[in-house]
């Protein structure tokens, strides 16, 4: 015998003509609410995981928004010095872009020493290269802690992306006017001369300094090392936008079976309550029709 | 679709789906004060065991909960399946109406 439902036994509720399942229905309730839950802390989790992807998502992108409006001031820069002959920086590649632009600031401040103009003018010219070179670090700087943020980001995801490491290009052109292994090291400036700790490119005149590719010894921050248990950071310091889209697009990746997921728990979910609020209104009907009696 | 109206586009089904939890939490209080308002022990509802049922009231209490989850799977499946249509038909009418 079930008792329990206020003190009236079950057998005591209408049986005659009543769907037996209808008296089943505390245990319905039950366990169409243990479903409903189960649903519920999926959703919760699914969310979750959802808003840190997308959180990670956020930084990635900000951080190539803040490369596109970088390089558009900097172009922007170098226009107004057009005697320094640096050649616009390609949203492709920030970093080498203003590796090479460093170099080229360096070999106008020296073209400049040599030239036979007056003192005054070629002191201007010569102190706007080095402002040039100190805007140039310090935007390498910047760029550097943002693509650490979203190594950091990625990181705190630990979510599995090997296909995100870098990988050299293969077979690319090496550029006579800039190595990126010449690049200064922009985390921790030398309190001397910027323009000094820029090596002068051999024959800066043949450079085809638009056209050039990142050398295959590009260097990366800690890129992976095989077997290594530990992630490790993702993107190098000079990394391309083609490699930050990579991570959006691996993002999104993983974002995508997330939101499939959650829309499954969610229909899941509606159908579950619909089921209860028919277990529950028909109980409900039967019990104040046993009452009225 | 851009890369950032994709996001937005999950990030408000996180929101549709929280939002329909909080709405069943709410529901299932609200159902629960209505039984104790009919003088339902609501407690003691839910410290009933399965297992107290005779054999033929469990089988048919098993039977309608497979029903309720194979119902409630197809409806997933349904919206897994549907994913790629535009978001107001990838879900079920039933489930379009909740949301």
């Amino acid at each position: 015998m079930i008792t329990g439902l206020g003190g009236i036994q079950i057998s005591q509720l209408p049986q005659p003509g009543s769907p037996l399942l209808n008296l089943l229905f505390p245990f319905r309730k039950a366990q169409l609410e243990q479903e409903a839950q189960r649903c519920m802390e999926s959703i919760a989790a699914g969310a979750q995981r959802i808003q840190e992807v997308g959180a990670c998502l956020a930084v990635v992108g900000n951080a190539a928004a803040a490369d596109q409006k970088m390089v558009t001031a900097l172009n922007q820069l170098f226009q107004t010095m057009p005697w320094m002959g640096v050649p616009p920086i390609s949203a492709e590649n920030p970093a080498l872009g203003i590796y090479k632009a460093m170099k080229y600031a360096q070999m106008a401040m020296e073209r400049v020493s040599a030239e036979t103009r007056p003192e005054i003018e070629r002191n201007r010219m010569i102190g706007a290269a080095k402002d040039c070179l100190e805007v140039l670090k310090q935007v390498l700087v910047e760029r550097s802690v943002r693509i650490d943020q979203v190594n950091q980001a990625l990181k705190q995801l630990a979510v599995e992306m090997p296909s995100l490491a870098p990988r050299p290009p293969a077979g690319g052109a090496t550029d006579p006017a800039m190595s990126p292994g010449d690049a200064p090291d922009t985390t921790a400036p030398t309190s001397g001369d910027p323009a000094t700790s820029v090596p002068l490119p051999s024959d800066p005149a043949t450079t085809d300094a638009t056209t050039a590719a990142p050398t295959a010894d590009t260097p990366t921050a800690d890129a992976p090392t095989a077997g290594a248990s530990a992630p490790s950071p993702l993107l190098g310091r000079d990394a391309t936008r083609a490699q930050l889209m990579k991570v959006v697009d691996a993002l999104k990746e993983v974002l995508r079976p997330l939101e499939d997921k959650l829309r499954q728990d969610m229909a899941m979910l509606t159908v579950i309550n619909i089921k209860r609020q028919g277990v529950f209104s028909v109980f409900a009907d039967l019990w104040k029709a046993q009452a009225g009696r | 679709m851009t890369r950032d109206a994709e996001l937005e586009a999950v990030l408000a089904t996180v929101r549709e789906a929280e939002a329909l939890a909080a709405s069943v939490r709410r529901q299932i209080e609200d159902d629960d004060a209505a039984l104790r308002k009919m003088g339902v022990d609501v407690d003691k509802l839910a410290a009933l065991d399965p297992g107290d049922l005779p054999p033929a009231e469990r089988h048919k209490l098993a039977e309608a909960m497979q029903q309720d989850l194979a119902e409630a799977q197809a409806a997933a499946r349904d919206a897994h399946e549907s994913r790629d249509t535009p978001r107001a038909a990838a879900l079920p009418r039933h489930v379009r109406k909740m949301v």
